[in-house]
């Protein structure tokens, strides 16, 4: 157990490396020059140069990354461009929306298709099953956006329960600004996990154990629980593991439809205001945090079905 | 069955009607309706439907429905290159990875973590904001993004297939790995690559009316359906039709995508 633990930690390293010189790539295509746009448009041609030196630009390659890595393991993302502000003071500001927003929606999309998976399964090709499928298809079709207009229009206009869009002073006006946003994501993840959990519970329900379970005389609800329940616990924890990225995508549309100023929302005035190093600073802490979803979700997986682990 | 009386899936000819119909209704969209979808009217902005306005006008006083009927055009099409440009891709470097393997296989498996280590929006934002916003980026993003689904789709197809008796016995019999490839690999890959490239589409269509719904995908003054959408939020308190009619273009063309997405998987389960 020990031994995959730390190889899926390594791989885990490794990919986010990558993921690192990637992201240091993506300063370097940037048309136009940063010097020049740290100077500003009136600078003189001298002015400019003396702040590439400054800023390294002049030195080899190699040095800069280098130098960039050292700052991202200390935590500076570099200011914004218009000097205003530090990268990672806006991350851990608007931090604490996305969390709270990722960590609901995924506690609730949890429970909901588990439940709607187990009422499609007991009775396969029926009507609840069918609705199921249907729903999975057509779900997949409704951008989470726009869902989230919809929700506003229908539900927060008329009664008046929940804010047009914005962020809460406290604790009671929070809860109320993320009830909708929470809504949309949950509907946009559910279709996709509820037909995932239902194709691996459908696996479990014909596979050998459960038959024998039904010769010994095991019928309805113990069967179920014992045999089908209890086998489709590692599909659904490592379906919520591959989840996280799913979820951070969502966070980009939901917190711009509700203007919750989260994460997404950085990310996206970030790309607006050709900030490279928000979107810099942002594409690595998103990153980070799925590598680091996925890692964990692999060693519950392996923790729980300890068969995985040789493979 | 024989190949005469195997009839079209309906679902297949269902979803594929509902993406014709609208396609076709993009294409006859300037003799469908008298308006310029771009012409703006100061004096007549945020009309209520009438009968010369069927769906009102927006806040610069441009007709909705004909920017509706207009947005088919942009939508729809956007939304089939982009499926089809990274389709081909993952498909190739899928059948090379499978079928050649080895070296190139992990290099491009790896590449393919790599991709999948960004969520989808964060990575298309991010190419998008190297690219700069617009409808060539867009395609380029999904193209550098998509691929990967259809590779680890088809490689895994292929080393499933390698193995089996036909193949085997095709290489025996002295057939060229072309042919093979071409003639016994592909025709039994293709099934599956063509139910997974109709729910791509899906994808692919909601990720057009996303960014540019975030101002990052086609640019104003385009009649294209996410933009119009962000036009009419804040106008929701009272021109509610504004964001909801448009959305709802895209969610009736997805479900279309959906049905033949799967009426194909039926097809291929069925052979």
């Amino acid at each position: 157990m020990l031994q995959f633990v730390a190889r899926r930690s390594l791989q885990g390293l490794a990919v986010l490396l990558v993921v690192l010189v990637a992201s240091f790539a993506l300063l370097k295509f940037v048309p136009g020059d940063p010097a020049r746009q740290v100077a500003g448009p009136r600078a003189t041609e001298e002015q400019v140069e003396s702040i590439r030196e400054d800023l390294g630009l002049n030195d080899n390659v190699g040095v800069q990354m280098w130098r960039y890595l050292g700052r991202l393991v200390q935590g500076d993302f570099g200011s914004t461009t218009n000097g205003a502000s530090e990268v990672a003071d806006l991350i851990r500001q608007n931090l604490p929306v996305t969390l709270w927003l990722v960590s609901t929606s995924l506690f609730v999309t949890a429970i909901v298709s588990l439940g709607l998976a187990l009422l499609a399964v007991r009775r396969p090709g029926r009507l609840v099953d069918r609705l199921v499928v249907v729903t999975g298809s057509v779900g997949l079709a409704v951008p989470s956006f726009w869902l989230g207009i919809v929700l506003l229009i229908v539900v927060a206009r008329p009664t008046g329960w929940f804010p047009i869009g914005g962020w809460g002073e406290s604790f009671g006006e929070r809860v109320r600004a993320i009830v909708l946003p929470c809504v949309a994501l949950t509907a946009s993840l559910v279709p996709v996990t509820t037909r995932s959990l239902r194709t691996s519970m459908l696996e479990v329900r014909r596979s050998e154990y459960v038959a024998a379970g039904r010769s010994v005389g095991l019928t309805g609800i113990s069967l179920f629980r014992h045999f089908v329940l209890r086998n489709s616990l590692v599909p659904t924890v490592a379906l919520f593991a591959s989840l996280a990225g799913m979820v951070l995508s969502g966070t980009v549309l939901v917190e711009a439809t509700f203007a919750l100023p989260g994460l997404g929302q950085m990310m996206v005035v970030g790309a607006i205001n050709r900030d490279v190093n928000v979107i810099q600073g942002l594409t690595v802490v998103f990153a980070t945090g799925v590598i680091l979803f996925n890692v964990v979700g692999d060693i519950v997986v392996a923790w729980l079905d300890p068969r995985i682990e040789r493979r | 069955m024989s190949r005469r009386t195997r009839r079209v899936d309906p679902m297949l000819a269902t979803g594929l009607s509902i993406v014709g119909l609208v396609f076709l209704i993009g294409l006859l969209a300037p003799l469908l309706t008298s308006h310029d979808p771009l012409a703006q009217n100061v004096r007549d902005r945020l009309a209520s439907p009438s009968g010369d306005h069927w769906l009102g006008t927006d806040l610069l006083g441009r007709d909705v429905f004909s920017r509706l009927l207009h947005g088919a055009r942009i939508d729809v099409p956007l939304a089939v290159i982009a499926t089809l440009v990274p389709a081909v891709i993952g498909v190739t470097l899928g059948i090379v990875s499978g079928f050649f393997g080895r070296r190139v296989d992990a290099v491009v498996m790896r590449l393919a973590d790599v991709v999948q280590a960004f969520p989808v929006y964060i990575f298309l934002v991010a190419l998008v904001f190297l690219l700069g916003p617009g409808a060539r980026s867009f395609v380029v993003a999904s193209a550098c993004i998509s691929w990967v689904g259809y590779a680890r789709l088809v490689r895994a197809e292929v080393l499933g297939l390698k193995s089996r008796d036909f193949i085997v016995a095709a290489q025996a019999a002295g057939i060229g790995r072309r042919r093979v490839l071409g003639r016994h690999l592909l025709p039994n890959v293709m099934p599956q690559v063509y139910a997974y490239m109709a729910s791509d589409a899906v994808l692919a269509l909601v990720a057009l009316a996303s960014l540019s719904f975030l101002s990052l995908g086609v640019q104003p003054p385009e009649p294209e359906w996410g933009r119009m959408i962000a036009d009419g939020v804040d106008r929701i308190r009272s021109e509610w039709w504004l964001s909801a009619v448009p959305g709802l273009a895209i969610v009736i063309v997805g479900i279309g995508f959906s049905l033949v997405a799967y009426g194909f998987e039926r097809q291929a389960a069925r052979r």
